[in-house]
């Protein structure tokens, strides 16, 4: 029998270990791919991803159940994503992609994907994210949740604490900023593929 | 842009469909009219298509909580008795007997040294005395027998307690076992898919490097054939001209 999040956060409530458990199955995927969006460090994502769980666990009883359980974990990860950030303000994460393993992406090939499709994914993998790590922090974190997390203006707006005509204006200028980027760093698409209002 | 062109807020409800079918009829009416609005979301569908391409690396994630008795929760690791100091360990069943011997002896010796002494300011020891060290000494070895059979279930009680533990180490390794297995097959199917990505380089690399060696060996080839074409032609020239001239004569 498949459990609702509000039944499992219930009954992990009531001190059952192993619905919470449950819980962490279900989420630490989207947890991890948004910590890793966001501050770009593998190893520091899987702890960040940690940290959001315990600390999840640790503030059950003061979850009362207002927003969503994901929406709930959500905040929690980006606070600490935030908090990261703060911390390693010093080292800026657009370096950070540069040294990048491509062959660590090989691991998420498809069954029937090519070599040569992976090769390719790969390389225009490695270009978004470093197009994204170069935008300031509001800008990607919006177009993250929107893009990978499915999330509607609102929801975001609530995440991020700011009007919702806040989000779409970074959503705006991320992906005004993304196009460029793109565009320059890949010159065979051109300025002209990707649009660009007169 | 026109003055009359749609906002930022309008088109981004446009793009991620998050707009009314009303609004969405407005959009689409000005974009068929308006190249710079069409232009403007051909931009922003293609930076989310760009987007769509970026995938976080796969990681073996796994957490679990896990319960404990007394703190309530732990991050995966179980609790592990506290150590306790060597000398508050329980002594092994052959040094306690070795002890409650040696302290009979010493009991029994004390008791033999006794006999006949004289005390201080006293009378000599009677024979009356005598007799009751040796029912004293029949009660000591009983009561020692007594304190190393609670000794014995004492370290008996203790071994099962570390067989348990043990047993739940034994447990606690089988899973790290098959953790470390798990560890060890990822890594091979990481190192078979990165040799098939470098051994498909490695072929390309060297198709590009056949083509080029070839259209070399082509041009090579093209130069040789011109020159030979050139020197026979000389030569019929000459030829030519020495049989003219022979002719002549």
């Amino acid at each position: 029998m498949t459990w609702t999040d509000e039944e499992l956060v219930a009954r992990s409530r009531s001190g059952d270990v192993e619905s919470f458990n449950q819980l962490i199955t279900r989420w630490e995927r989207p947890i991890y791919a948004l910590a890793y969006r966001v501050i770009g460090q593998e190893e520091d994502a899987r702890d960040v991803c940690q940290e959001t769980f315990l600390r999840a666990f640790r503030g059950l009883a003061g979850f009362k159940g207002q927003a969503k359980f994901s929406s709930w974990l959500y905040r929690i990860a980006l606070n600490l994503c935030r908090d990261w950030i703060r911390r390693r303000r010093r080292t800026p994460i657009s370096a950070l992609p540069e040294d990048v393993e491509l062959e660590d992406l090989a691991s998420n090939a498809g069954p029937s994907e090519s070599v040569e499709d992976l090769v390719a994914r790969r390389e225009l993998s490695g270009v978004v994210e470093m197009a994204m790590a170069r935008l300031p922090e509001e800008q990607r974190t919006a177009i993250i949740l929107k893009e990978y997390h499915g999330m509607t203006f609102q929801e975001i707006a609530d995440l991020q604490g700011c009007p919702l005509s806040t989000v779409k204006t970074r959503l705006y200028q991320g992906l005004s900023v993304l196009r460029r980027d793109l565009a320059e760093s890949r010159p065979g698409i051109g300025p002209g593929a990707l649009g660009g209002r007169a | 842009m026109k003055a009359d062109c749609i906002d930022v807020d309008a088109l981004l409800g446009y793009v991620y469909d998050e707009c009314g079918p009303a609004e969405r009829l407005r959009v689409t009416r000005h974009l068929q009219s308006c190249f710079a609005c069409a232009n403007e979301v051909a931009g922003l569908r293609g930076a989310r298509h760009e987007l769509a391409g970026w995938t976080p690396p796969e990681v073996a994630l796994g957490f679990r909580i896990a319960q404990t008795s007394t703190s309530g929760v732990s991050n995966g690791a179980e609790r592990v008795p506290a150590p306790v100091a060597w000398w508050r360990q329980p002594l092994p069943a052959w040094a306690q007997a070795v002890a409650a011997t040696a302290l009979f002896g010493l009991g029994m010796a004390a008791g033999g040294r006794g006999q006949g002494a004289e005390v201080p300011g006293g009378t000599p020891t009677s024979p009356k005395a005598t007799a009751v060290s040796a029912t004293d000494l029949t009660r000591l070895e009983e009561r020692l027998g007594q304190e190393i059979a609670k000794i014995r279930a004492a370290t008996s009680a203790s071994t099962a307690s570390t067989a348990s533990v043990r047993a739940s180490n034994e447990g606690r390794d089988a899973e790290l076992l098959r953790q470390v297995t798990q560890l060890i097959r990822d890594s091979e199917n990481r190192q078979q898919e990165s040799f098939s990505v470098r051994a498909a380089q490695l072929v390309r690399d060297a198709e590009i490097q056949r083509r080029v060696d070839m259209a070399q060996m082509q041009q090579t080839l093209t130069q040789v054939q011109g020159t030979t074409g050139e020197e026979v032609r000389r030569q019929r020239e000459m030829l030519n001209y020495l049989v003219n001239v022979s002719q002549r004569r």
